[in-house]
């Protein structure tokens, strides 16, 4: 899962949010609110 | 113990850094670093330059890691840190990488107390306390979805903290509760994704099979 959240963020955050969000207060990063590349 | 550690690391950032060349060769195959802002990218490549003075990474079979491949690696390993700290990663200092999957034995005790001895193939292994093993043909494969050198340091910071062998411990000021609930729930939703045989959206996998439960 953080493989997901880290390289693919926006799709995560889209269809899991619930993990998105907790992953992102684990990780203190938020990979889905950066400029996309 | 803490206080050497960071008079060590002050000077390993004084003395060293990363040639901006084999900076950009490395970073421009890892799409997902691209969005990090410059405060972020500069404190990444701080943490690549510490944790490639304190971890020792090596080639198996003959394999021979070029520097790409070593920073490639440090970049991957360190971006789920990036605001956790190098510390998380203290307590071991090995990395092996193989060219390809290697294989391992593994053994497993049944119900009836059996002890079952089995092979398997496998792209990368964190050990509790110990080394990581990747295979380098699938570092190779980084791409959205897929990322075997995030998935075991994933691991790492999961066997090495605290928390059982199923769940990561929360982090500080994060509801525990609510954190294993989430990741119960998602587990359940993946499995049942799976054996419906549909697209798990955001969590594909290799064709090949393997072992994952980290988060």
């Amino acid at each position: 899962m953080s493989e997901a959240f880290f390289t693919e963020s926006a799709v995560l955050a889209r269809d899991w949010p619930e993990l998105y969000g907790q992953l992102s207060v684990f990780y203190r990063q938020d990979p889905a609110g950066r400029p996309s590349p | 113990m803490g206080f050497l550690r960071n008079w060590r690391r002050k000077r390993v950032l004084t003395s060293a850094r990363i040639d901006a060349a084999l900076w950009a060769r490395a970073a421009s195959k890892l799409s997902f670093l691209r969005g990090l802002s410059d405060e972020e990218t500069a404190r990444l490549k701080q943490l690549v330059v510490l944790f490639l003075a304190e971890k020792e990474m090596h080639g198996a079979r003959g394999l021979q890691l070029t520097d790409e491949a070593r920073v490639s690696i440090a970049a991957q390993a360190c971006l789920p840190i990036l605001n956790l700290g190098l510390d998380i990663y203290n307590g071991w200092v090995g990395i092996v990488v193989y060219p390809g999957e290697f294989r391992v034995r593994k053994e497993e005790t049944d119900e009836h107390g059996i002890v079952h001895t089995f092979d398997e193939e496998l792209a990368g292994e964190a050990w509790p306390g110990g080394p990581v093993i990747l295979s380098w043909e699938d570092v190779g494969l980084a791409e959205r979805g897929y990322n075997v050198v995030i998935h075991e340091f994933a691991h790492k910071i999961h066997l090495d903290g605290a928390g059982d062998e199923n769940f990561p411990a929360a982090g500080a000021g994060m509801d525990a509760a609510k954190w294993r609930e989430t990741l119960e729930e998602a587990y359940r939703r993946f499995c049942t994704e799976v054996d419906a045989g549909l697209p798990t959206s955001s969590t594909r996998t290799r064709p090949s099979t393997r072992p994952s439960s980290s988060p």
